[in-house]
């Protein structure tokens, strides 16, 4: 019987950043519905591949799909994005509402829809922020301003939400409004990529972890209770459309993990 | 009134007008995006395609020499607004490189081809620091075309333009034609570059669209108010300047330029001295 189409699906992705490969040969998929974490140290890599996955940044070679079509074909009005910041914070004020409803914007719709003001104050209202809706966002708390970039995702309510160390500087109720917004979206059916450095409050969440070291994946299953718990024998994972597993795992046995 | 019967006030009263509502709008963007002297760079590659137009016109026999200088300014400044986002995105000279290239290479370059058509470098001193008296009807014209296509673009696509210019790698992200969007910014700015020519000059160009977004930014909580305060600002500084220089005898371009530093002076000292008074407030709350 023929598997249904993943979500995301990456095939032996290279990316390279000024000329230094950084991600090499990463293969995996995410299935429809799933809450993915990607997770590694500083310079794994992990960052790196979900820039290219949205485009961000280009890809050496390899082939990334998006409901099972290639990735920069695929219709983005319903993908989220959470950087861990502003990428390009810019000179001019901008008030939370401001940036909100520039999340309504997607492909060639260059204009908020009708109702859009109301989409991202409601948004706005699920991360607890409508009251600081006319707020310049450079004026609020770290916290404040990562839940003004959650709000900014959710108000295209995603079939596919993408995060970047969400939970990175970010203070206690912060962590539990995006707890809450993560428990509503997975509940809704929504596919969740989040990039962390360890699972922390939100394992309960995640239904699987890839594991990046230095650009390969060095575990693929059962997200690690703590930081650094990587290769669990008996965890690692395979590519789940794949007969090959010494492709899927991207390097894997080179670095004598068992797979 | 005197003032509004001239019909050389006229002309340069409209112009002043357009420029104080146009230059703010594509100023707002630019500041957003950090590219607050994009302006200058484009400012003196238009020199060059005064200097251009000026060549043709003599090489045309043209009654009015000048009379394709605005033209030939139009197309050198797309041109140069076009290489510098094209050197920015593929991001193989620094910035501020690529707009240093385009300072000195535009200036000799204006000189070089005026020096052609016959002309002398004192051709350019009013394309240098403004020449409000000698706007023309058809000049007149050219810039209420040019600046409702400013205003139609910049206005109408607001929110796209302010999505690319806040935070890219999310416009990349969504699927939005960040290059074409980026293109655009950089197109309306060297349109409005040759529309403020006449006013204030190539040299002063940038202070026209950025000290309003300045000022009104010390008052403003949001990109769109900060745009529309920065354009209200923009026209009240230009047709004051250019009303003073009616009764007196200065210069229009500098001192629209020296007002709005002026201005800016006093709205940054009034916000620093209330932040002042606001902390101490607080602290005293604290303190008891």
């Amino acid at each position: 019987m023929a598997s249904p189409t993943p979500a995301v699906r990456v095939t032996d992705l290279h990316v390279a950043l000024g000329g230094h490969p950084i991600v090499h040969g990463v293969s995996f998929d995410v299935a429809s519905g799933e809450v993915l974490t990607l997770m590694g140290g500083n310079g794994s890599g992990k960052t790196t591949a979900v820039r290219a996955i949205l485009g961000i940044i280009p890809i050496l070679s390899g082939r990334i799909e998006i409901n099972g079509v290639l990735a920069a074909d695929a219709p983005r009005e319903r993908l989220g994005y959470v950087p861990q910041r502003v990428s390009a914070a810019g000179g001019v004020s901008a008030s939370a509402l401001e940036v909100v409803t520039s999340g309504l914007l997607h492909d060639r719709r260059l204009i908020p829809p009708r109702g859009g003001r109301a989409r991202a104050m409601e948004a706005l209202d699920s991360v607890g922020l409508a009251d600081l809706a006319l707020q310049d966002v450079s004026t609020l708390s770290g916290g404040q301003q990562q839940r003004v970039l959650i709000a900014r995702a959710m108000a295209r309510k995603p079939d596919l939400l993408i995060l970047d160390e969400p939970l990175a500087g970010v203070d206690l109720p912060s962590q539990d409004v995006f707890a809450k917004v993560l428990t509503d979206i997975k509940e809704q059916g929504a596919t969740v990529i989040i990039v962390l450095h360890e699972v922390g409050p939100l394992a309960k969440l995640i239904d699987r972890a890839v594991v990046l070291e230095r650009g390969h994946i060095v575990h693929m299953g059962k997200p690690p209770h703590a930081h650094g718990e990587h290769a669990l024998p008996g965890h690692v994972h395979v590519h789940p459309h794949d007969d090959d597993p010494t492709r899927a795992t991207g390097g894997t046995s080179a670095l004598g993990l068992t797979v | 009134m005197d003032l509004f019967s001239d019909p050389l006030m006229q002309r340069a009263l409209l112009v002043a007008l357009l420029v104080g509502l146009t230059a703010p709008v594509v100023g707002t963007y630019l500041v957003q995006r950090r590219m607050a002297l994009l302006g200058d760079g484009i400012g003196h590659v238009a020199l060059a395609g005064v200097a251009a137009g000026w060549l043709a016109g003599s090489a045309a026999n043209l009654a009015q020499r000048d009379a394709l200088a605005l033209p030939g300014a139009v197309l050198f400044a797309i041109a140069a607004a076009v290489t510098i986002e094209r050197l920015r995105e593929k991001g193989t000279s620094p910035a501020d490189v690529a707009m240093a290239i385009l300072f000195y290479g535009g200036i000799a370059l204006g000189v070089l081809l005026i020096g052609i058509a016959g002309g002398t470098s004192s051709n350019l001193l009013g394309y240098l620091f403004g020449s409000i008296s000698t706007v023309t009807w058809p000049d007149v014209w050219l810039s209420v075309g040019l600046s409702c296509l400013i205003l139609a673009i910049g206005l109408g696509l607001r929110h796209s333009l302010f999505a690319v210019t806040h935070d890219q790698d999310f416009a990349v992200s969504s699927g939005l034609p960040v290059r074409v969007l980026n293109l655009t910014v950089a197109v309306l700015a060297a349109v409005t570059i040759t529309v403020a020519m006449r006013v204030v000059g190539v040299l002063l160009v940038s202070g026209l669209m950025i000290l309003p977004v300045a000022i009104a930014q010390q008052v403003s909580r949001s990109f769109v108010r900060t745009m529309a305060f920065s354009m209200g600002i923009g026209t009240a500084l230009c047709v004051t300047g250019l009303t003073i220089t009616y009764y007196h005898d200065l210069q229009p371009g500098a001192l629209i330029i020296v007002l709005g530093v002026v201005v800016f002076a006093v709205t940054s000292g009034v916000r620093g001295l209330l932040t002042r008074r606001t902390n101490r407030t607080s602290l005293e709350a604290i303190h008891g």
